[in-house]
């Protein structure tokens, strides 16, 4: 079962790279997603044994990133389809600085997308250290060239800034991976393996000097992947010069198969007894994410940009939260899937409004409601989700994460986090009631068609994202319960 | 066959040094390049037996980062017509006095870091994270994007160093996979810098800064000139 969601987008990546017509392509693209949904679905209900030692394992928590993770990736194929069909594939002029630009070619771009959905099943399934490490920096290598897309400067400079911060803070990544093995290793030369589960099992007879360090170079290193402040400079640029499909998956899905890198460290350091140096960490890094994300809000005229500080901010919601401990892992848990849906939702709209205004600025892309009713009604919806209004499901998971933090004791940290998201919630109000309200600079006198496939994928991300907070499938709601198990320490 | 460790993590070291001091990109390229090869050899040296799976990683890591990687990134600066200057931010000396003093710092950090385990030089873990230090340092520290790539590999090849510590734990796949991801990113960065050499006609990262927040400090600033031009209005006003 894991083999074969490994092999499923690889396959599909082949036959995209080689396929000549586009149309094939797409479908290609749509039907590969579509079993990998299938196949995950089908792992939630039988669980899949374990393969090669325990190395590729499928437990809860890997099992609810990757669902996720396939559940985006399902919406973003479609919404693929109607984006790729209206991409016009000659040479046409760049709206910022009138240069000719043209894109990628289709077939590699779905293509990518595809082995960019293997790499990221496979950092969910996979148990060991070192594979985990490989996995990650193969989602770096497999979405670099989606931010490529349209061939311009700015992409160009976003490409290069993302494969550089990426792969130095991957490289740390390997160091911290080192340092735990070190740690694995007794007096007589001979080591527990890398696999995560021999790790806990062993979690005593490690040497603990080692292993927080190993665990703090982790968490540097995957941090700069999760975009965690102050490592997540390359995030604002790539998520705003990335097909905005690209950006939804990169920020909805991609962040998320980072921090599970570090909450696999995590583990093994809670499993040790003595957390509270990588608890106080997660804490930390989570405050300053948050702290950073507002102040760029704050001052924010690109739509795109402030969607990705937003990313910024959530990824700290969460890093804080799993540092609290208690039922704030579950409130983590919770948000992880929340912010997935939501900020996919407001990125597929960004990119109907990019399409349509050809502008990122918001004084340039104002009046939505006027001449693309449906995508402005979506742009609100997917706004009063993503700060937090009763009743989405975000609302619900900060919620929990609060009365965790207040339940904790730490009242200084509870008054920080409510104030940040206050704030946060009227940067987010003055950037979207502006674009959806007033005049269109553009001279439309009627709104124009709104093709079915740019507004029903985001439309289920909206709808997912309004019944979470009311309602979740049992075996989700298990899936969920067992995942914040795994990663609970303290409290 | 301890000397003969000791002797090729300082020729490693040195090459990591010499990168920070020499002034033609080609040249630092060669160096992290020939630091690649020693830390293959290192690899062979270290292991007690020879196995398949091991000849195998050592072959593949010299002749990835020894030739593959340099012919390159050799190819992107002929083909690209780059400048041969490196154009640091920080000076040549200053750079190498940093990567001296990193040393320092590495071989203090191996004393208040005792290994759980005995190993077969002392010098491995100073030589490796002072390494990594000098390829952090050359990322930040160059201009051109050909000496960050070069920087990389020498980052690379320190934390490759400091596995040697592992032999035991290390499992020759995860060492395959690691080998083959460093290439893919390297070989990814090559056809990245070949396009921005194309798109800009240099490859200076200094000069890829049309991207940032447009904050709007200049907005808050408009108002003061306002007021100052009023004022100097009705004093033209007064004066006539």
């Amino acid at each position: 079962m894991i083999v074969a969601l490994l092999a499923v987008p690889l396959i599909g990546a082949v036959l995209a790279f080689v396929m000549p017509w586009e149309r094939p392509q797409r479908a290609i693209l749509v039907a590969a997603a579509s079993a990998h949904l299938a196949l995950v679905i089908a792992s939630i209900i039988e669980p899949p044994g374990s393969l090669l030692d325990g190395w590729l394992r499928a437990d809860d928590l890997g099992l609810y990133v990757l669902l996720i993770t396939s559940v985006l990736f399902w919406v973003a194929a479609v919404y693929a389809v109607g984006y790729l069909q209206r991409e016009a594939s000659d040479p046409r002029s760049d709206w910022v600085d009138g240069g000719l630009f043209s894109n990628a070619p289709q077939g590699v771009f779905t293509g990518y997308l595809l082995l960019f959905l293997a790499a990221m099943t496979l950092v969910t399934v996979v148990h060991h250290l070192g594979l985990l490490w490989v996995g990650v920096e193969a989602t770096t290598l497999t979405s670099a060239p989606l931010i490529y897309f349209h061939r311009h400067h700015r992409s160009l400079e976003a490409t290069w800034k993302y494969l550089l911060v990426g792969s130095v803070g991957i490289a740390l990544a390997l160091l911290g991976t080192f340092f735990i093995a070190v740690s694995a290793t007794s007096g007589d030369g001979t080591a527990v393996p890398m696999v995560l589960e021999d790790l806990i099992a062993a979690a005593d007879s490690l040497d603990t000097t080692w292993l927080h360090a190993g665990f703090l170079f982790l968490l540097v290193g995957y941090g700069t992947k999760m975009g965690l402040a102050p490592l997540h400079t390359w995030l604002p640029d790539a998520h705003s010069e990335a097909p905005s499909l690209v950006s939804a998956l990169m920020s909805g899905a991609l962040l998320n198969t980072a921090f599970l890198g570090i909450l696999r460290a995590y583990q093994i350091v809670g499993a040790t007894g003595d957390s509270a140096f990588a608890s106080q960490l997660l804490i930390a890094f989570g405050l300053i994410s948050m702290f950073v994300a507002t102040v760029f809000m704050l001052l924010q005229n690109d739509f795109k940009r402030i969607l990705a500080y937003s990313s910024v901010e959530h990824m700290g919601i969460v890093a804080l939260a799993v540092g609290i401990g208690g039922s704030a892992s579950s409130g983590a848990m919770f948000h992880v899937m929340n912010h997935s849906l939501a900020k996919g939702l407001l990125f597929l709209i960004a990119g109907n409004a990019l399409a349509f205004y050809r502008s990122t600025s918001v004084r340039g892309a104002r009046g939505m409601l006027k001449v693309l009713p449906v995508s402005a009604t979506l742009w609100l919806i997917g706004f009063l989700a993503i700060t937090g209004t009763p009743p989405f499901g975000t609302f619900f998971s900060e919620f929990i994460v609060l009365q965790a933090i207040f339940e904790s004791g730490r009242n200084v940290v509870a008054v920080a986090y409510l104030l940040m998201l206050a704030l946060i919630f009227t940067a987010m109000t003055a950037v979207v009631l502006r674009m959806v309200q007033g005049t269109p600079l553009i001279a439309t006198t009627s709104r124009v068609r709104e093709p079915l496939s740019s507004v029903v994928p985001p439309a289920l991300l909206a709808i997912g994202v309004l019944v979470s907070g009311f309602y979740l499938p049992p075996t989700i709601r298990t899936l969920m319960d067992n995942a914040a198990v795994l990663i609970e320490i303290g409290g | 066959m301890e000397y003969l460790i000791d002797f090729m993590l300082i020729l490693a070291l040195v090459l990591g040094l010499a990168c920070l001091g020499l002034r033609r990109v080609s040249q630092c390229v060669w160096a992290a390049a020939l630091q690649g090869i020693v830390t293959g050899i290192l690899l062979l040296i270290v292991h007690d037996e020879v196995e398949i799976g091991l000849i195998v990683v050592v072959a593949s890591s010299i002749v990835v980062k020894g030739l593959l990687v340099p012919w390159f990134l050799t190819r992107t600066i002929k083909t690209g017509r780059v400048e041969v200057e490196v154009e640091p931010y920080i000076g040549f000396n200053l750079s190498l006095v940093i990567g001296g003093l990193a040393f320092g710092a590495a071989l203090w950090l191996a004393i208040a870091l005792t290994l759980p385990f005995e190993i077969e030089s002392e010098l491995i873990i100073p030589v490796s994270l002072a390494t990594a230090f000098i390829g952090l340092l050359t990322i930040v520290s160059r201009r051109k994007a050909i000496t960050q790539v070069a920087g990389f590999l020498i980052l690379e090849n320190g934390i490759f160093m400091f596995g040697l510590v592992l032999v035991a734990a290390l499992p020759t796949l995860v060492e395959m996979g690691v080998l083959l991801d460093l290439f893919a990113a390297v070989f990814v960065m090559g056809v990245t810098i070949h396009n921005i050499n194309r798109a800009f006609d240099h490859i200076d990262t200094s000069r890829l800064n049309q991207l940032h927040d447009k904050l709007p400090s200049r907005r808050w600033r408009m108002p003061r000139n306002g007021a100052r031009q009023r004022e100097a209005v009705q004093n033209d006003q007064a004066d006539s």
